[in-house]
């Protein structure tokens, strides 16, 4: 291949302006584990704040602390996901987004229609608990977006809107990993239109600060 | 070109050409601007190249290859050694496009890319001995997009089918289809641009129909 020619001396004066040594970011995987702790205090502190739901016993550790290690476990891959989009050539293909989208979804209808089936408990207040549980798990979720996107920005997030989505629906997963321990109520409409609502809606969320991002970075520096 | 053999267990290039841009690489993060030019010299025919076959405009390729080693520069810090260091430049090229593409709105596509522009293609006995550049240049025009990139990606500038996957957003199989599709079709093309003979076949088949 031939030679590019000389260095332009304006690019070689540019690079030179602030030439200092720069520490290599360390591979996604390890970035969130090292913010791990970080995660788990949020996703844990619900349930030191509010009290667990009373039918715990009736359900067993299988439908209620192994689903919440899983979906921890679950959340902290996607995290992972989403950071590896922000490293260049480094792009997630769609074949695997999407199955991972299978698997979150399967993993949420799932556990929740046999947490149904083994406690069917309703709400009198139908639409006051619907809110207030979208409402509580957005607000859980929020902080975990943030913890992604400070670890997002500080790479190159060539597929903003895609490392958003990601994020977005890690830190909703991640959220209600431990809500679903704290709210009584089982019933699906009420599980999937608050809660799996609410992981869909902290994943736009990402997609729009993605969105934003790229909207204000799209200028040469 | 076995995908297979392309990096060791490590992740590292086995290829000595890419263990020295992974040298270099290290060099430029710790603050040394010989490497930095070392990686220019690499790599900047290339980039320019690969950026002229995406713009369609060599004068547009180099001012935007001057803007990819700035975003190099300023995003330095995201290259893990001792990865390849290919896919991570060409990934940031293919975004500098993308954000130029997008300020400029969608003119490019109609832009034609001219002889002189296009890179240095390694084509098999076959398509040298039927075509001249200007053949080449046009058929290249009438392949797909997305089949040509992968093709140019892989047969000029040497990237793996995983490579190419992971720099397009693509699987590795999807990547190895793309390209083999584009030189099909290549070669499809070359062949009724250069052979008379089958022009005449053609033109029998149509009038027995």
């Amino acid at each position: 291949m031939s030679d590019a020619g000389p260095l332009p001396e304006r690019l070689r004066s540019r690079i030179e302006e602030d030439l200092e040594p720069v520490r290599p970011l360390r591979p996604s995987w390890k970035r969130v584990l090292i913010v791990a702790p970080v995660i788990l205090a949020l996703v844990l502190g619900p349930l030191l704040l509010w009290e667990v739901r009373g039918d715990l016993d009736r359900l067993g550790a299988m439908l209620s602390w192994v689903p919440l290690a899983l979906q921890i476990f679950l959340g902290l891959v996607l995290l992972a996901l989403a950071l590896r989009e922000t490293i260049p050539g480094w792009h997630t293909s769609r074949g695997v987004l999407v199955a991972f989208g299978v698997v979150v979804v399967a993993l949420h209808v799932g556990i929740n229609l046999l947490i149904y089936t083994r406690s069917p408990t309703q709400s009198d207040a139908f639409f006051r608990h619907l809110w207030g549980c979208y409402r509580w798990q957005t607000l859980l979720g929020l902080p975990l977006l943030a913890v992604n996107a400070c670890l997002a920005v500080r790479a190159l997030p060539l597929h903003p809107k895609t490392a958003g989505f990601l994020g977005g629906i890690a830190s909703g997963l991640l959220a209600e990993a431990s809500l679903r321990l704290v709210c009584p109520v089982t019933v699906p409409a009420h599980v999937f239109v608050a809660h799996g609502g609410a992981i869909l809606g902290l994943g736009l969320l990402g997609v729009a600060a993605g969105w934003l991002w790229e909207c204000t970075s799209s200028e040469p520096g | 070109m076995a995908d297979e053999s392309h990096t060791d267990e490590d992740g590292a290039p086995r290829d000595p050409e890419d263990r020295d841009l992974v040298s270099l690489m290290k060099g430029y993060q710790d603050g040394r601007i010989e490497c930095f030019e070392g990686i220019y010299a690499a790599l900047g025919h290339q980039i320019v190249n690969y950026l002229t076959t995406l713009a369609r405009n060599r004068a547009r390729a180099e001012d935007l290859a001057q803007e990819v080693f700035l975003q190099m520069h300023r995003s330095r810090h995201t290259y893990t050694p001792p990865r390849p260091v290919k896919p991570w430049v060409f990934g940031i090229a293919r975004n500098v496009f993308r954000m130029d593409r997008r300020k400029r709105g969608r003119l490019a596509r109609h832009e034609t890319t001219v002889e002189e522009d296009l890179p240095v293609f390694p084509v098999d006995a076959f398509a040298e001995h039927f075509s001249e550049r200007g053949g080449l240049a046009r058929a290249l025009e009438q392949v797909r997009e997305n089949r040509r990139e992968a093709l140019l990606l892989h047969f000029v500038w040497g990237f793996s089918f995983r490579e190419i996957g992971q720099l397009l957003g693509i699987s590795r199989s999807a990547a190895k289809v793309r390209s083999h599709r584009g030189m099909k079709d290549l070669r499809e093309l070359l062949a009724d641009e250069s052979s008379p003979e089958s022009d005449e076949a053609t033109r029998g088949e149509a009038t027995n129909e």
